[in-house]
């Protein structure tokens, strides 16, 4: 059974390819203009007259003559490369030489295990120029002054694009920063980017004449109608009602949606009505949850081994006409859905967003979406390289809108993954959905950018009849999660984590016991091995055990912001 | 009485033979499965339906694997590592097993070198300490660093010097008292009359280079560099969704996807089970075990 | 005696490299150890780091569910090594029995395939065999009895650990018995023969005692594995709902210091485990020099 990641990062990740040209009507010009009002601070004499000492003063885009090398390392997980090239011989390290005049020289890089990696050379004394870090890495490296402040670098050096990007989501900065002081560059996201959503069969929903779903109640009752009544018209009871993965936690199947259904929050510290720090798991909503899952798994809606079965075993469920019911996020029709439209061309999934258990709404519960920062070593010999290259990417990415040579070409390879600094804007693949379906319905693809052009094509090809592109439609189209998620966002039906942090002591030291608390009682629970009031021993346990130490220390962290 | 072909005996061959042949089934079905997954058609594959049989029969995920140049270049490292290694390895292996396979009154310090060796296999400072110290001798993304620290397996001495003592104590007398020295008995008696022995703790040298991974992972600097294992593992592992920058879905599919980590699970197994049977051959029975009377 | 160091002398320069290898690449990195000592941050290195003394270890002692990993752990390891010394020697037994060298050499190849795969991909094999649907259900549904849930019931998942560790490992030793079997004197064997020893007895009193040396050792040292009960394996196969039993002193530790990498609980851990084998070798060791005059090592 494989371990499944931090789906929250997944989505990240996988929403950071989705650039967005911004309806710039108001696009700032991010070029050239420097120097009026970013004086730097500390006095720095200016560089004029004196052209070739590689460094003008304040201005963002000044190319370095004579080039200058910065050494970095990073991971190297999924990305791909095109004949002949690599990471130091692509699109952006040659964008990077002629427009900056950086070369970027590799110390090391990783295929997965890049945590380890940098603890042993941090461990060893080596640290690279610029880096990417996670936050707990980040609080240890600022702890130990290793790091240089970069504040008063970004005030200088950032365009004004670069920083609108940056600060739209002010949290996100305030993650990067300590005391005040900017200590790294958050790779800037979108949070409805780990958006989690119903997803269901509408073609069983359709043969078995049952209505779209609505509330959790009609939820459970399409569960039992799909684990009853044959839904995949094969004769056999072999279809479960709702997905349910080890861990509840899965890369594609996830409970989250359903917690949210009943206003609960797992997983997540944020502030209740009265302003405290609470975590969602103790909080009654979630026993309520819990008892429905109990519920239903007595009922036999739920697959009575699904604490064995990891991601794989649930891609096979989806993929094999097994299950009609998951909670997964937006972009999973680009996995195990489109497995199971190549298996079986009938299939039709489709999502309806986060149903509620009662007559209020349910929020969408959503990640923060910093989980990684990129920092600069104390003391490298050209700091503001950092903010340089990032400039260079949102000015190709949202100014001149170069999508197909830098970011999402049509060839297929991630050069997303290639840029070092890397900034999303919010919402950006939401923003995809709704021009892709304006063109759509107007027939009318002119408005779109090359890479919305590009989904849309495909969606085109799909409607067509090309099953192989459903998954565009999925991911995009109308039975996509957007319009659930655009309603939550636009009715302001949010829920982020007020918390957003790095991990504190007592996390780290007790952290461990209360998740395993946590997950051992939930799966009791709902398996039907403990009694519900179990839940009430789980949470005075927790208390007891750092729940509200931890509590105590966020509020402390809080009041540090 | 000779033991003859008895119905009794008959029937403990028949059942003996049944017995051990379906319990190498069982051995051999996973790799079966794997190789059936690696033929089939990949939403096959992920729905779960291929069992023992492709379905849907395709070659996609070898013409997939063996066009990225990852997997040649690590798999050339890795047979670099495995044979420079092995012999480094087997080496060290002779030299200390024989001297410490004779008794305290041949040698001095016999039991303290011993227990100095066997030491090294119970306690460890941990990775970080292992890392730094590959890194101050230089042998940092480099072929040396995944063939030196692993040079000597003390398993594979202490079950090396079991079979020196195994050997009858005659022989080496004889020869020590026409005047033979220590090397030449070494290599002029002990080693070959050890075959069995050294076949086996080959075997076993050559199987912890080929599957070894994790040191590839952590002293290469570059994923270009890493032996045929840590590719391996990467692949199987799937992609380490934290880390990503940016990644197109279609990519996450073909990444993940469960026909071409099955293929390069077998392509990646398949030379050693080639190696094995090889050597098989010198598992032969004692060669020259009576040539010593009395 | 100044002749007899000089005789020996061939004897410690062969020693001479074993010596090199073992102080540069594991004796100077033991140095490390002292990181179980220390609140270890990769940043501050080893030099740098807070000392705090043997808090590490009261930390792990006092963490709620020591004491039951701590047991599971010992109690799998020990099935572990139990059945991992009967069966192949059992199966080496048996092998040698066969005349056709043939399907001897075939059967010794295909015994030691799932040795090679990881634990990864067996996890994803073994959750289909096991689960409701899979084939060990399907048969027993045949034979008429109840679906067995193998993988989510505390009362059956560690044996499900041991069997396929066994499964996946013996191939492994039964190659050592086999190399020892194979160096057993003809001669013995013609003996007992004429001493009209059928079989069964021939494998009682010729092949087990000339194995014996063999066994005794591969015995101890697997001893030294008694607080190893495969991270590795129950990574992939466990899961919340048996933690109670399946978890392992490995998976405990990974899980408390996953958040930031707690280096200097898992040395200490580490630390602790080498201490308990470093006992049961010594007293292993020191048994079997008593009791059966044979020296491990």
């Amino acid at each position: 059974m494989n371990r499944s990641h931090p789906k929250a990062m997944a989505a990240l990740i996988l929403a950071c390819i989705m650039i967005v040209v911004t309806a710039c009507a108001g696009g700032e010009n991010g070029g050239g203009n420097s120097k009026a009002g970013m004086e730097s601070p500390t006095g720095e004499t200016g560089t004029t007259g004196q052209p070739d000492t590689g460094k003008q003063e304040g201005d963002p885009f000044a190319k370095y003559d004579p080039p200058v090398e910065v050494t970095a390392a990073r991971d190297l997980s999924g990305v791909r490369f095109r004949e002949g090239e690599s990471i130091e011989n692509n699109v952006w390290s040659k964008a990077y030489e002629e427009e900056l005049g950086i070369k970027i020289k590799y110390a090391w890089t990783t295929q997965g295990d890049y945590d380890q990696k940098l603890n042993v050379s941090i461990a060893s004394g080596d640290l690279p120029d610029i880096f990417p870090v996670n936050g707990t890495q980040l609080k240890q490296l600022v702890d130990s002054g290793q790091l240089e402040d970069l504040t008063d670098l970004f005030e200088t050096y950032a365009t004004e694009l670069t920083k609108k990007i940056v600060k739209e989501d002010p949290n996100q900065l305030k993650s990067a920063s300590f005391k005040g002081r900017l200590m790294a560059i958050p790779k800037v996201g979108s949070a409805t980017d780990f958006s989690q959503v119903l997803w269901m069969r509408k073609d069983w929903l359709d043969r078995l004449q049952l209505p779209e779903p609505k509330s959790m109640d009609d939820v459970a009752t399409i569960a039992e109608a799909f684990v009853t009544q044959d839904p995949d018209g094969n004769g056999k009871a072999d279809t479960y009602g709702l997905a349910i993965g080890a861990g509840m936690n899965g890369t594609y199947t996830s409970l989250r949606g359903f917690f949210n259904g009943y206003h609960s929050y797992p997983n997540s510290w944020f502030k209740d009505e009265s302003g405290k720090f609470v975590y969602g798991g103790v909080q009654p909503e979630t026993r309520n949850a819990l008892a429905k899952l109990s519920e239903m798994y007595k009922a036999g809606l739920i697959d009575k081994e699904f604490a064995i079965k990891g991601d794989d075993k649930l891609v096979e469920q989806m993929a094999n006409d097994k299950v009609g019911i998951n909670y997964g996020p937006w972009w999973i029709p680009g996995g195990p859905l489109q497995a199971n439209k190549d298996q079986n061309p009938n299939s039709s999934w489709k999502a309806y967003g986060i149903p509620s258990a009662d007559d209020k709404p349910a929020k969408i519960q959503l990640d923060f979406p910093v989980a990684n920062y990129v920092v600069v070593k104390k003391g490298a010999k050209h700091p503001e390289a950092a903010i340089k290259m990032l400039n260079l990417m949102v000015k190709l990415a949202y100014e001149k809108a170069e999508i197909e040579k830098y970011f999402v070409p049509s060839d297929g390879y991630p050069l997303n993954s290639y840029p070092l600094l890397f900034a999303s804007q919010v919402n950006g693949n939401m923003n995809i959905h709704v021009h892709i379906m304006q063109a759509l319905e107007t027939n009318d693809p002119s408005a779109l950018n090359a890479e919305e052009k590009m989904y849309y094509d495909r969606i085109i090809a799909y409607r067509n009849g090309d099953n192989k592109m459903w998954f565009q439609e999925g991911t995009y189209g109308n039975v996509s999660a957007w319009p659930g998620v655009k309603e939550k966002v636009d009715q302001g039906l949010l829920q982020t984590p007020d918390f957003f942090g790095a991990v504190t002591n007592t996390m780290s030291q007790k952290g461990g016991v209360l998740t395993k608390l946590e997950l051992e009682t939930f799966t009791k629970i709902i398996m039907n091995e403990a009694p519900i009031e179990e839940f009430d021993r789980f949470v005075e346990n927790w208390h007891k055990l750092g729940g509200d130490e931890i509590a105590k220390e966020i509020e402390e962290w809080a009041g540090n912001l | 009485m000779v033991s003859g072909d008895s119905i009794g005996n008959r029937t403990f061959n028949f059942l003996n033979i049944l017995l051990l042949v379906s319990v190498s089934l069982l051995c051999l079905l996973p790799l079966v499965h794997i190789l059936a997954v690696s033929f089939s058609k990949s939403s096959a594959a992920a729905a779960g339906v291929v069992k023992l049989w492709p379905v849907n029969f395709t070659i996609n995920s070898y013409q997939f694997i063996l066009k990225k140049p990852e997997f040649l270049s690590s798999m050339n490292i890795t047979l670099i590592r495995v044979i420079v290694g092995t012999t480094l390895s087997m080496l060290l292996t002779v030299l200390s097993a024989y001297p410490l396979s004779k008794d305290r009154r041949a040698l001095k310090f016999r039991t303290g070198y011993a227990w100095f060796f066997v030491f090294t296999m119970l306690f460890g400072g941990g990775l970080i300490p292992w890392y730094m110290t590959i890194k101050y001798l230089g042998l940092l993304d480099s072929i040396w660093g995944l063939i030196l620290p692993s040079a000597l397996p003390v398993y594979n001495i202490i079950l090396l010097l079991n079979f020196f003592r195994s050997l009858p104590v005659e022989l080496e007398e004889s020869a020590l008292m026409d005047g033979a020295g220590y090397w030449k008995v070494l290599w002029k008696i002990f080693v070959p009359l050890s075959m069995p022995a050294l076949a086996t703790v080959g075997l076993f040298t050559i199987v912890g280079h080929w599957n070894s991974w994790f040191d590839g992972l952590i002293l290469m600097n570059s994923p270009s560099n890493y032996p045929l294992a840590s590719y391996l593992q990467t692949v199987i592992r799937g992609v380490d969704l934290t880390k990503l920058t940016g990644q197109d879905i279609l990519t996450l599919a073909s990444v993940n996807d469960r026909t071409a980590k099955a293929a390069q699970i077998f392509v990646g197994t398949i030379p050693i089970l080639l190696v094995y049977p090889f050597l098989q051959k010198y598992f032969v029975k004692g060669i020259v075990l009576g040539s010593v009377k009395g | 005696m100044n002749r007899k160091t000089i005789r020996q002398l061939p004897l410690h320069f062969m020693l001479l490299p074993g010596i090199v290898f073992a102080l540069v690449f594991s004796y100077v990195p033991m140095v490390g150890i002292v990181i179980a000592f220390q609140k270890f941050i990769p940043v501050n290195g080893l030099f740098g780091s807070e000392w705090i003394g043997w808090d590490n270890f009261t930390y792990a002692f006092q963490l709620p569910d020591f004491r039951k990993v701590l047991g599971n752990t010992v109690y799998i390891a020990l099935m572990k090594i139990v059945a991992g010394l009967v069966v192949p020697v059992v199966i080496s037994l048996m092998l040698n029995e066969i005349r056709f060298q043939a399907v001897k050499r075939g059967i010794q190849t295909l015994i030691y395939l799932p040795h090679f795969l990881s634990w990864v991909i067996l996890g994803g094999i073994l959750t289909d065999i096991l689960s409701y649907e899979g084939i060990v259900n399907q048969l027993l549904g045949s034979l008429g009895a109840d679906p067995i849930s193998f993988l989510s019931r505390n009362n059956w998942f560690p044996y499900v650990l041991v069997v396929s560790d066994v499964w996946k490992e013996f191939g492994f030793s039964t190659i050592v018995y086999l190399a020892a079997i194979t160096s057993i004197n003809p001669s013995v064997y013609e003996a007992a023969v004429i001493d009209g020893a059928s079989r069964i007895r021939q494998m009682w009193h010729v092949t087990l005692p000339g194995m014996r040396p063999v066994i005794v050792l591969l015995m101890t040292l697997s001893l030294g594995n008694v607080l190893n009960a495969g991270f590795d394996q129950v990574f992939n196969l466990y899961n919340p709902a048996v933690y109670e039993s399946g978890d392992i002193l490995d998976t405990f530790v990974f899980r408390m210091g996953m958040l930031d990498f707690q280096y200097g609980l898992a040395t200490a851990i580490g630390m602790f485990k080498s201490v308990v084998s470093l006992i049961f070798i010594s007293v292993s060791y020191w048994a079997a020099y008593r009791l059966v005059n044979y020296r491990i090592f």
